[in-house]
Formats: C-alpha cells, structure tokens, sequence
C-alpha cells in the first residue's frame, strides 16, 4: 500500500494535476461524466433484472454492460489523476476509505452476476420476470452505488 | 456568507440569514446540513444525468431493439430526482445566496439545465412527429452537448 502511494505520489501523473491549473477541474468533469453514464446504464440495467421494467426485453437491456464499463473505465482514469493530486490525503480520508470499500463489494456483485445470471438471463422470454438470487444482486447493485454517491459526496467532511 | 451580504436588512442578507439559510450552512448549529443536503444534489443529479444519457444513446440508435416509449418509467424515476434537486438546490442557494446569484458559471448552469431540459422535450416530440430520423439523431447529440456542458458549469462553480 505505502508502495502504491509513493509510485503514483511520484509519477508523471501526479506532476499533471499539480502543475496544469485545469488538469484536477478535468479530471472531475470525466469523472462526473462517467459515473452518470455509469449510473444511467446501471439504471436500465438493475431496474429491468429487479423486475421494475420487464416490458425492455433482458438482452436489450443486457447491450447496456459494454457503457457501465465504459462509465467505469472513464472513471477509474480520471479517479486515479485526481488520486495521484495527494494520495496520502485520500488514503488517510475516511470517506474515501469506504468508497473504495463499497466499490469493492459493488465490483465482487458484478462478477456475480456476470458469471453467476448473466447467461441464464439472456435465455429469458419477453418480458419474464429474473430468478429472485438475480434480482438481489441487481437490488444491492443500485444501493451499493448509491452509497458509494453518498460517501464520494462525504469525502469533504469526513 | 458572502461579501454581497452588507447589511442585515438588505435582500441579500436577508435569505442568507433566514432560518433556512442559517440551517444549511451550519450557522445555527446543525453541521449535517450541509453535508446532508449536497448528497441529495449528488445523488438526485446522477439519476437524472443518468437517464438523460440512457435514453439519448437508445434515440442515437444504442440498443435499437428497446422502444423508445419504455423510456416513459425511467423519465418519473428522472422528474422525481429533479423535484429533489430543485429543492436542494434551493436550499444550497438560499445558504449562499449573494455568491450565486452573481457567479458566471452558477447562471451558465442555470441556462444549460432549463436548455438541457427543453431539449429533452424538443427530442421526444422529433420522435412522435417522425420528423426524420438524422434530424432527431441531431438533436439527440445537441441533447447530449448540453446536458454534459451542464455538468462543465456544475464542476466548474468551485474553482470559477
């Protein structure tokens, strides 16, 4: 860990977002950016599994897994430039301390259900109702993300 | 509070030290206001993002097989979160009022939510007209534009 922190405390991309002034403000803009992308597509997803939306037909929904990761990625990019700002600010940061956490456990859900539902639910007819395990992990899906919103908001204050 | 806050009976003052605006900034000693109202705002505005991108990338003809008229669920999820977000963002207005009335990038903001959200309208009713598809496919993309310039100004009332 202290490891990691020295590396990208060190790097070039540290250097980036300390001495551009639009490089941090940038950096939050994609990261807003994807996480709406990410939570839009998260959306169609989980509500159409958690059986709120079964009139979209599950594979049409599934075609939204490619923009989650897409969100994501963005994400993960644009999070470790405004990281390597001051990782030891944001290590030490409880806030931040849980939002990896519940991003953890939000990534371990989705292999879940990737390797666990996915196939069986595209085989599903129009407008079948998901088997309830899937259907769970689509529920915790929504609410793990909208606790991460939550302590990502809190960062400033905890 | 800000400097535009002179004297305690001028306007701008006034709301700032309402007993709203005296909650949401902790003055009167609740110091989860803030934090507890921004969360709101956090969550409220990436739902209706959210939404907003979900249904233009179906309109730019993502996931073409989903009809379009699927999308009327999603848009309450999207007006409830912008009930929410008109309210909280009231709320974080009144607590700084002079500073945001007067900041560039907060009216930016302003004029790109109300475009943002009549583009929404200008979109969904190029598709009931059948007005052509490159045309509604255009004002998807504007749609698009707007929304995450929305996002530029949001991000940007920090720093400018």
């Amino acid at each position: 860990m202290d490891a990691f922190v020295n590396w990208i405390g060190t790097s070039s991309l540290h250097d980036w977002i300390n001495l551009s002034p639009w490089a941090y403000p940038a950096m939050e803009i994609v990261h807003f950016t994807g996480l709406s992308i990410l939570f839009g597509s998260l959306l169609v997803i989980d509500l159409r599994v958690a059986g709120f939306a079964n009139f979209i037909n599950m594979r049409d929904a599934m075609k939204f897994i490619p923009l989650a990761m897409l969100g994501f990625s963005l994400n993960l990019f644009s999070g470790a430039a405004l990281f390597s700002w001051s990782p030891e600010t944001f290590v030490s940061n409880t806030g931040f301390q849980w939002k990896m956490g519940l991003i953890l456990i939000a990534g371990l859900n989705a292999l879940w259900f990737w390797f666990g539902e996915h196939t069986k639910l595209v085989k599903l007819a129009d407008g079948e109702q998901a088997e309830p395990t899937a259907k769970v992990i689509a529920m915790v899906s929504l609410l793990l993300w909208l606790a991460v919103i939550s302590v990502a908001r809190w960062m400033a204050f905890l | 509070m800000d400097d535009l806050c002179f004297e305690p009976e001028g306007f701008i003052c006034s709301i700032e030290l309402s007993g709203l605006g005296q909650w949401v900034t902790g003055t009167s000693g609740s110091l989860w206001a803030y934090p507890l109202v921004l969360l709101i705002h956090g969550i409220g505005l990436m739902t209706v993002l959210g939404v907003v991108f979900a249904f233009n990338v179906r309109v730019l003809g993502f996931a073409s097989n989903i009809s379009l008229s699927s999308y009327d669920k999603l848009f309450k999820v999207a007006w409830i979160a912008f009930a929410l977000n008109l309210l909280s963002g009231l709320i974080l207005l009144v607590g700084d009022f002079g500073k945001f009335i007067t900041q560039g990038s907060f009216i930016v903001k302003m004029a790109l939510i109300i475009l943002g959200g009549i583009m929404m309208k200008v979109v969904i009713s190029s598709i009931k007209s059948q007005s052509g598809e490159a045309k509604t496919k255009l004002l998807a993309g504007l749609c698009l534009a707007i929304w995450f310039g929305a996002i530029c100004a949001g991000r940007l009332m920090a720093y400018l």
